[in-house]
């Protein structure tokens, strides 16, 4: 796994800058905790990192090809091997969890600072690899990585504010928000402020198209089409469910119901806590739901999506060249054929040619029986007995009709990941199947 | 909360915060704007201005030089001294009388009279006394006459003045009358009282009169200015005649500076460049042509084509002034020329004179230069100040060679030329201008020549299309204006900056210097990348679908794309057509590009339909059916009904007499719309066990260069460099058996052939005699030798082995023998023609067969060759049959499944079972002991089948198999996703890499077989790093070792882009089963066969199968050539495939030369018919007369070189024509030419027929030469022959000696009647008697006969198909006869005179005694042969037509042959000649009578077969076929008497 000295010469140069610029974030932070915390031990620690950093800088503008730093060959084909779909989505969920567990950990600022620094310099490490450097250095894909970045500073922004005040509503304190009433004056603290982000947005972009102008592409072509296609990087994560799922459930009736689900959330929330402050503790429900749903399902889809589905939409690792020649098996089968053919060793059900309609209909439903059945269990049946099972308080708190509409969205919401576990683990396509109608789940 | 002043941010940190974010907007819009305003394309178009001014100035400069100055200088004193010149005295008088006579210059001309009374009085003294006063006086008379003149100027501009004065009065008076007179009309139509309309007619009356008299007065006034200023005209004339000179002299130097003005930048300019201005006008701008017809195919719709190419190009289409074809400015070269220098006291005394007129410094030493050399520096450099760079250049007078070019035309000699940057002096470097002075003025030994590098022409993008005559220019075929950049270049043609324009490095150096300079990059999204250097004739296959239109031509003679020509032919002569379908058609009316298809194989299809054993029972007739479909497959009619009689049999179903295997061929035999027109280009092998045995055979198919190093068979097996482990011993197993088994299968479905029986009583074969056979009967011209090295000629194969194939066939030597008789017998549609070896009585009475006697040589033709390292043929060892029932089994896995497969592998079917088709059907009881001959019959049908053998040759079984390989009408648009790389390019590297080091990759040495992986042509720094990266791999390449060539391709192989693909695929086609011939079955490898093709064919190859992109532009772009044209392509086609250029020529060599005046020798004053008087336009005269730059004249010779006797190469002779001999260092070279063509030399006219021209070597040097097309085998027999006839005649002209040898065949057109040659070329005869070969039987069909023909009277100007010449026509004839009677019978006197016709030729049953070598063709013949006019001519002339011909002007045109015979002018006695010969038949048939046939019986049946014509002797009769002896021959050789003894 060899990157081209021609490619490293030429990356070289920016990555020099990039440590600098690391480097240099951490001096400032070393001497900001000398100076304004006093915290002489820390800065020190943060100033040698600075210097560490340093080091690579030179490294990387020695003008050797062979000294740029990098990702040892062994990490990088472990990271590919360790990317995979399951263990990717799976990964992130777990990650997600430990995040969540540990947030009161995370949130210190010292964690996070460590955490923002090892993500950068293990970007800049593997930025030293051609493919990971060819995908992450597209221009449509450069606001992305930032992105990343952004949302995980806001989330922690969020987080941290929430830890702070549910520590303070355990101790009996109002929250942070309530402190100070944050009401200003429209001129000059919120419209002059408007504008001055306005002009300074505006030369930011103007900078941002200079240096990194928008990548042409070829003519479009209705008889060739761009391998991987791909949505815009919004649409990634519904693109992603498009594998899952027939096209008018992923494309149409899921994106309806995320549409509808957030629209009825004011109405479906019974919780009266929150109002005006960050807090976790008090609403573990509603946040544990919309962070799984936002930062799991959509998300990581997009960064999935963009990252590493690659040609043929086939997946990719990090560090792995996309090559259109790579092959999978996609031996799916629908749930019919396990039962009938796999379980009871039998030929699908299925109508004489020339047989009535009705006939027809009913050796189709006889055929799909297990896949509805299993269908109306879990839209139908599910919620009741979660209602008088883990959500028996919530039940009595919104009545049948909130909980009805709650559940059957929670529903709707699991089931891209339940697809997607099964297909990942049983090989299974559709647990209904009727392409006669185009009908399938 | 309320109000407050207390804010939430701190409003001051506000305040700085905007104020800096507001500047930091600012700045970044402005850095946008200068973003946006700097566009890479400006700097270009800025320093083509540069560019230009610079020309414009040098052009100026160039101008402005001292004979144009003295030029000048003479205008002016010419005018000076006309307005010296007295003024006619009696004109002076009419003027100023006729100024007199009006009152308003009545003053005027009182003050004339005065000042001519004064002039006058003043001549008079002049004449009394002729002193020093003279001058003074001469002034005042001067001064005076100037006066006078004056005064009548004025006089007329005031007489002019009144006549407007006068004229705007007229127009007021008329505009009252109109008013008055339309006041009149209105009261007549308001019915206005009487008394007004009364007084309203008045005034209208009275502004009437008031016209009336204006009128006059102007008239008068107008007559009288138009009466002076004629006068005055008049006595100035000759003054304003000079002045207009004057005016024009000066005109084009105003121009010049014009232009210069109009170019350089300047203020105005300057503001209009800046950002915002230059949206008004700016005078940069971007330079586009639009191309509404020649679309670009956007995927959804096709968009107008767009070029901006000329944004940065803007030199590519300029052209030199007053040369519509000459590159402005040419690309950068480097130039060495040699610069001669005065004498050194010559030199220092110019240079002292210089400066002393001018001074010292810059201008003295320009000065300086120009006495010295005849040329001056520019003050700045175009690209780079410092430069030293020439701009003038003085042009050389045309000297001629026996005299010294003058000092001042050095440079214009050496061949510098303004714009020329001074590189080196002498070898030094040259890096100011000051050095260069210093070099050329202060340091040179003078007297010595100086050696000067310069660099001329300007660097890319300025530089112009170097083939202006074929593009670009409108007087080209491919105007900017209609066809733009991208429709041939490919690219980007919308983009105006070099990385997104899609240029293409031609290496990948070029690539790395492109990317350090403009960012360079590989787009992919662009699909249609510009075409590097090396494919660039790709896209002349878009339009030019027929190819062999980008062949040299008359008119364009530097060839136009020889690439891809050259790879069209390789494609053809290689057969790649055979398994690549190459289809010109998209649907039945759609053309897409070149047509390779094969034709249809009806032949094939009867011979196999000849051998079905129920064939004879279907009645003779059908046999005969079929076998005329065999021998002559173009005919339809037979072919139809063979159809019909098979298809009928089919339907029969049980009772069927055919095989079904004869009933699917049926379908084969039917008519295509268009059908394919290339032959299989490999030998038929129907009947190939009755010439080879299978040891050569098994040789051969292991590896055909084993025998025979230049064949254009590939190679098929032992091509494992690829392989190793388990996929190298699988094939080092089966190959062998596959051979065997191919052999095997050939061998039994080998049909039987009838040889055909030697010449009865023929002396016994002698290789000595079949060599000279086999050297002068023509197989030079296809065939190489080792007993001939000089003959190249590949057409055919190469015949040295030949004996070590066929000897070891017990028939073998019968087999060539009937090939050699008659090569269709055993191949119908071979391109091998029948060469008529027929017996030969020779001197001592025997009688020898000379295709025995050449049978004989070519058998001992062996060069010690023997197939080596074969098998038995008939055992197979235990291990041999394990492989075989291998391989059986894997064929037989493809039919059945593994168990019945085993099943069938054990036994075989029964003899009966015949429910089973296909292949199978020969495995019929295996259990037996024929089970090893039917297995390996089996698998060698199978594998020949596999390797589509079939698609070269003709193969029993096989007769309607499709093309194996993929397609290749539209590969150059390949989609590259689709196509399989596999690991081919970790195959190269590792390939490379052990190249180099010499690593254990060759360890099973089968490399050094492969022609391909020699060292590389030219080893070049490898520039880049690009390319060297293997996926998961540590070989890494050297870059030293790599050529640019393989760089290139390397890099376009790892990139996966079609090119890499396609080189490697042609270098080494199986390497694609590198490391996965593991992966999959053995039949399912790779089994494209390998190429003996070198480096640069396989780029030819490339270029041309790039081309087919199947993109035709709209149809008025792609090539319709004329009619003429066409013909003239489709003949050239059918004359390439049967090599009719091996034997005659169909061009002559070309020489366009550039010489001093004088230097081709005196013209010779020819007295000859006036008919034959050169016709050249004053124009092209004066074209000749005119020097270049350099002193030099220009013509273009076509015609013969003079060959050496003896060796048969161009020979060089002194200036006296006297041949040079090897060590002669004193005498200047010159070649001698026989011209075939009139030519303009010096302003004179040098004819066909006349002496020789010697050409000194320097001016064929200085310019280009075009050589012959066709004829080499003539060349390569000239001395041959000449040596031969020597034995028998030691004083032979070596002249005569082409008369023996096929002819060329330039002007054939114009000499022969199309029938005849039609028919000639289907059934050719002798026509003159000492030709030592003849022209051979060629299978052509009717149709290409008639393409041929075609060619030659379109090549000629001749008309075409049918010619109308009423000299051919009876009644003409018979008017003449009658306006003056014996016109015919004294010809036929003339004819007959043993002096004359006679003397040389045949006629009728007359033979000329003497030297067979001195007979000339048939004269009996000549009115079906030839053309009235050409024969005519040729009587009066036949060295105007044939320049070495040995046929005397045997009637001069001022000495008519004596009156006895035919009394009348030379001009009448030609006539009358060319009107027998053109009426023979008839004459002769006229003077024939029947009654003695048809008295003594009754007239019931048709007249007797009449008696055979005397059969002369046999010797006579083998020379001397008549053509078809008809009846009315025969009648007319008995029946009327001749008396020419």
């Amino acid at each position: 796994m060899h990157s081209d000295p021609f490619f490293l010469t030429n990356v070289a140069g920016f990555l020099g800058g990039y440590y600098v610029f690391i480097a240099a974030m951490n001096g400032v932070f070393a001497f900001l905790l000398w100076k304004q915390y006093g915290q002489t031990g820390r800065a020190v620690t943060w100033a040698a990192f600075s210097a560490v950093l340093m080091v690579l800088a030179s490294l990387a503008l020695s003008g050797s090809s062979a000294l740029v730093p990098a990702l040892p060959a062994g990490v990088r084909s472990l990271v590919n091997t360790l990317s995979g779909p399951v263990l990717y989505s799976l990964g992130t969920v777990g990650l997600c969890t430990v995040l969540f567990v540990f947030r009161a950990y995370f949130v210190q600022p010292v964690v996070a600072w460590t955490i923002l620094n090892a993500a950068l310099v293990l970007m800049g490490l593997a930025m030293a690899d051609q493919n990971f450097a060819a995908i992450v250095m597209k221009p449509d894909n450069v606001p992305i990585v930032g992105l990343v970045f952004l949302l995980a500073f806001f989330t922690w922004v969020a987080t941290k504010q929430a830890v702070v005040n549910d520590e303070r509503t355990a101790r009996g304190e109002p929250p942070m928000e309530k402190l100070d009433d944050e009401k200003v004056l429209v001129w000059p603290d919120l419209v002059y402020t408007e504008l001055i982000c306005m002009v300074a947005v505006s030369a930011f972009l103007l900078v941002w198209a200079i240096c990194l102008p928008a990548p042409l592409e070829e003519p479009a072509s209705s008889v060739k089409t761009p391998n991987p296609s791909k949505a815009p990087w919004y649409f990634l994560g519904l693109q992603e469910m498009l594998v899952y799922f027939d096209p008018w459930y992923a494309g149409v009736v899921l994106p309806s119901f995320v549409i509808f689900g957030l629209m009825a959330m004011p109405y479906l929330d019974y919780n009266k806590k929150g109002n005006g402050y960050y807090t976790i503790a008090e609403r573990k429900f509603a946040y544990i739901t919309f962070q799984f749903g936002f930062l799991v399902l959509w998300i990581t889809l997009i960064i999935l999506g963009t990252f590493l589905r690659g040609p043929n939409w086939n997946f990719f690792g990090p560090f792995e060249y996309w090559t259109p020649y790579k092959v999978e098996v996609l031996n799916n089968v629908d749930l019919n054929q396990m039962f009938w053919v796999n379980w009871l060793d039998m030929p699908l059900p299925r109508a004489a040619a020339d047989a009535p309609g009705y006939m027809q209909f009913g050796m189709i439903v006889l055929r799909e029986l297990p896949g509805l059945l299993l269908l109306g269990f879990y839209f139908v049946a599910l919620p009741p007995l979660m209602a008088v099972t883990v959500f028996r308080g919530m039940f009595a708190k919104m009545g049948l009709i909130r909980y009805m509409i709650m559940s059957s969205l929670m529903l709707l919401m699991l089931s891209l990941p339940l697809k997607m576990v099964v297909r990942w683990t049983l090989n299974l396509k559709y647990i209904v199947s009727i392409p006669e109608f185009k009908l399938n789940f | 909360m309320p109000a407050t002043e207390q804010t939430w941010r701190d409003i001051k940190l506000l305040h700085v915060v905007f104020a800096v974010s507001a500047i930091g907007l600012l700045v970044t819009t402005v850095w946008m704007l200068a973003v946006d305003h700097d566009r890479p394309w400006k700097q270009y178009a800025r320093g083509f201005r540069e560019l230009e001014t610079w020309s414009a100035l040098a052009r100026t400069k160039q101008q402005d030089l001292a004979d144009y100055r003295a030029g000048g200088a003479e205008l002016e004193k010419a005018l000076a001294d006309a307005r010296r010149s007295p003024v006619d005295a009696a004109l002076a008088e009419e003027f100023v009388a006729a100024l007199g006579a009006v009152s308003e210059d009545a003053q005027a001309a009182t003050f004339i009279e005065q000042d001519i009374r004064r002039l006058r009085a003043l001549r008079s003294d002049v004449d009394d006394k002729p002193s020093d006063a003279t001058v003074v006086v001469e002034d005042e008379r001067f001064a005076l006459r100037g006066e006078i003149l004056q005064r009548m100027r004025d006089a007329a501009q005031r007489a002019k003045f009144r006549e407007n004065l006068l004229a705007v009065a007229l127009k007021l008076r008329k505009a009252e009358l109109d008013k008055n007179r339309a006041d009149y009309e209105l009261a007549i139509a308001d019915e206005a009282p009487a008394e007004r309309v009364a007084t309203l007619l008045g005034r209208a009356g009275a502004k009437r009169s008031d016209v009336g008299d204006a009128t006059v007065a102007y008239q008068v006034a107008n007559t009288h200015r138009k009466n002076l200023e004629s006068l005055l005209s008049r006595m100035t004339g000759a003054e304003d005649v000079a002045a207009k000179a004057v005016a024009d002299h000066r005109l084009a130097l105003t121009q010049l500076d014009q232009a210069y003005q109009d170019r350089r930048a300047n203020l105005g300019k300057s503001l209009l460049e800046l950002p915002v201005l230059d949206a008004f006008n700016g005078p940069l701008k971007i330079e586009q042509v639009w191309l509404p017809n020649l679309t670009l195919n956007n995927n959804f719709r096709d968009v107008a084509r767009f070029d901006r190419c000329i944004t940065c190009h803007r030199g590519m289409a300029k052209t030199m002034p007053g040369a519509p074809q000459d590159p402005a400015y040419p690309a950068a070269e480097t130039i060495i020329v040699t610069l001669a220098t005065p004498a050194a006291g010559a030199a220092e005394q110019m240079m002292s004179d210089a400066r002393a007129a001018v001074g010292a410094g810059f201008a003295g030493d320009n000065e300086a230069l120009q006495s010295i050399y005849g040329l001056r520096l520019a003050e700045r450099g175009v690209f780079d100040a410092s430069e030293p760079t020439i701009n003038v250049v003085l042009p050389a007078p045309a000297t001629p060679y026996d005299e010294a070019i003058p000092p001042a035309a050095a440079a214009a000699a050496a061949g510098l030329q303004p714009g020329d940057v001074i590189l080196e002096i002498a070898g030094r470097r040259m890096n100011a201008r000051q050095v260069a002075v210093a070099a050329l003025l202060e340091t040179p030994g003078w007297g010595i020549p100086l050696e000067v590098t310069v660099r001329r022409g300007v660097p890319q993008p300025y530089a112009t299309h170097p083939r202006l005559d074929l593009f670009l220019s409108d007087s080209s075929p491919h105007p900017m204006m209609s066809f733009g950049c991208t429709i041939c270049h490919q690219g980007q043609g919308s983009s105006t900056s070099f990385k997104w324009a899609s240029h293409t490095p031609n290496s990948p150096k070029e690539a790395r210097e492109w990317h350090a300079e403009y960012g360079w990059f590989n787009n992919h999204h662009w699909s249609l990348p510009m075409l590097p250097d090396r494919f660039e004739q790709s896209s002349c296959l878009k339009c030019h679908h027929q190819v062999v239109d980008l062949e040299p031509s008359e008119k364009f003679p530097e060839p136009p794309a020889a690439k891809v020509v050259k790879g069209y032919h390789l494609v053809r002569q290689y057969g790649c057509y055979g398994c690549h379908e190459i289809s010109g058609w998209a649907s039945a009316d759609k053309r897409i590009g070149p047509d390779m298809r094969l034709s249809p194989n009806f032949h094939e299809v009867a011979a196999a339909l000849r051998s079905d054993p129920g064939l004879g029972k279907l009645g003779d007739e059908v046999v005969r059916w079929t076998d005329e479909v065999r021998t002559s497959p173009d005919g339809r009619a037979a072919r139809e009904r063979l159809r019909d009689v098979v298809l009928r049999d089919a339907a029969a179903g049980e009772d069927a007499l055919l095989t079904s295997r004869s009933h699917d061929l049926a379908a084969m035999l039917k008519e295509s719309d268009t059908p394919g027109s290339f032959p299989k280009v490999g030998p038929s092998l129907r009947h190939v066990a009755s010439k080879v045995g299978f040891d050569w055979t098994y040789s051969w198919l292991r590896n055909p260069q084993d025998f025979r190093p230049s064949t254009k068979m590939p190679r098929f097996f032992g091509l494992w460099d690829h392989l190793e482990g388990p996929g190298l011993e699988e094939s080092m197993r089966y190959e062998p058996i596959e051979i065997r088994s191919m052999i095997r299968y050939l061998f039994d479905a080998s049909q039987p052939f009838d040889y055909i029986p030697a010449i009865a009583g023929a002396a016994a074969a002698d290789s000595v005699r079949g060599k000279k056979v086999f050297q002068l009967k023509g197989c030079l011209a296809c065939h190489q030798h080792a007993d001939f090295p000089d003959a190249t000629s590949t057409h055919g194969p190469d015949l040295s082995r030949i004996g070590a194939k066929l000897a070891a066939h017990p028939r073998g030597r019968e087999w060539l023998y009937s090939w050699l008789r008659n090569p269709a017998k055993y191949h119908p549609k071979t391109i091998m023609p029948n060469v008529l070896l027929e017996a030969e009585k020779r001197a001592d009475g025997t009688v020898t067969d000379p295709a025995a006697d050449a049978t004989a040589y070519l058998l001992k033709s062996t060069e010690g060759w023997r197939p080596e390292a074969i098998p038995a043929a008939e055992s197979l060892t235990a291990d041999e049959r394990k492989a075989l029932d291998e391989l059986a089994m894997l064929y037989l896995k493809e039919r059945f499944p593994t168990a019945r497969a085993k099943a069938v592998l054990e036994k075989g079917f029964a003899e009966n079972q015949t429910t089973l088709r296909g292949d199978e059907q020969m495995l019929v009881g295996l259990d037996g002991p024929g089970r090893d001959a039917a297995l390996l019959s089996y698998v060698g049908k199978k594998t020949l089948g596999k390797l589509a053998c079939y698609s070269c040759h003709d193969i029993p079984g096989f007769e309607d198999a499709k093309p194996a390989g993929a397609a290749l009408a539209d590969w150059g648009r390949k989609d590259p996703s689709r196509i399989a790389f596999e690991q081919v390019s970790q195959f190269v590297m590792h390939q490379l890499a052990g190249a180099h080091d010499h690593g254990e990759h060759h360890a099973h040495g089968h490399a050094a077989d492969h022609g391909d992986e020699k060292k590389p042509e030219s080893i070049s720094p490898f520039d880049t790093e690009l390319a060297f990266l293997v996926q998961g791999d540590e070989v890494h390449v050297d870059p030293k070792n790599l050529d640019t060539d393989t760089g290139y391709f390397l890099e376009k192989l790892l990139g996966h882009e079609r090119e890499g693909f396609l080189w490697q695929k042609l270098r080494a086609p199986r390497s694609y089963d590198y490391k996965k011939a593991e992966n999959k079955t053995y039949n399912e490898r790779y089994r494209m066969p390998q190429f003996p093709f070198n480096d640069s064919q396989r780029e030819e190859v490339m270029t041309f199968v790039l081309g087919l992109v199947a993109e035709p532009p709209p149809p008025q772009f792609v090539h319709r050539p004329s009619t003429r044209e066409q013909a003239r392509l489709d003949g050239l086609v059918v004359a390439e495939q049967y090599n009719c250029r091996g034997c005659h020529t169909l061009q002559m060599d070309r020489w366009d030369i550039e010489f001093r005046p004088g230097g081709l020798g005196e013209p010779v004053e020819m007295a000859d018919y006036p008919f034959f008087s050169p016709h050249f336009t004053p124009d092209q005269v004066a074209k000749s007369l005119k020097a270049d730059s350099q002193g030099r004249l220009q013509t273009s010779l076509v015609g013969m070189p003079t060959l050496d006797p003896e060796t048969g190469r161009p020979q060089l002779v002194d200036e006296d024509g006297v041949p040079m001999e090897e060590d002669d260092d004193e005498a200047i070279p010159h070649r001698s030419v026989m011209l075939w063509r009139d030519v303009l030399v010096d302003g004179e006219a040098r004819q066909v027929g006349g002496p020789n021209i010697l050409v000194p070597e320097a001016a064929i040097r200085a310019g280009s030469h075009y050589p012959a097309v066709g004829g080499d085998l003539a060349r390569l027999l000239y001395p041959v022959v000449i040596a031969d006839e020597k034995e028998i005649n030691p004083n032979v002209k070596p002249e005569d000696a082409w008369g023996w040898l096929p002819p060329p065949l330039v002007g054939e057109g114009k000499k022969v009647q199309s029938p005849w040659l039609h028919r000639f070329l289907l059934n050719p005869h002798t026509i003159r008697p000492p030709a030592v070969l003849r022209m051979p039987k060629f299978n052509f069909d009717a149709a290409q006969a008639a393409k041929l023909v075609n060619y030659f009277a379109a090549t000629d100007g001749a008309d075409f198909p049918y010619v109308y010449d009423p000299r051919l026509d009876t009644t003409a004839m018979e008017s003449k006869e009658e306006a003056r009677p014996g016109h015919l019978a004294g010809a036929l006197k003339i004819v007959t005179n043993t002096n004359y016709c006679v003397k040389c030729h045949l006629v009728g049953d007359y033979s000329p005694p003497g030297n067979p070598k001195a007979l000339a063709p048939q004269l009996e013949a000549v009115h079906e042969r030839l053309l009235p006019g050409y024969v005519h001519d040729w009587i009066a002339n036949p060295k105007r037509f044939l320049p070495y011909t040995g046929m005397p002007v045997n009637i001069p045109f001022d000495k008519p042959v004596s009156q006895d015979l035919y009394a009348g002018t030379s001009e009448e006695q030609v006539s009358a000649i060319t009107d027998l010969l053109m009426h023979f038949d008839l004459f002769a048939k006229r003077n024939l009578s029947l009654e003695a046939y048809l008295k003594p019986e009754p007239p019931a049946g048709p007249p007797p077969a009449p008696p055979p014509a005397p059969a002369a002797d046999p010797a006579e009769e083998a020379a001397a076929p008549r053509p078809a002896a008809t009846d009315a021959a025969a009648i007319r050789s008995s029946g009327e008497p001749r008396a020419l003894e």
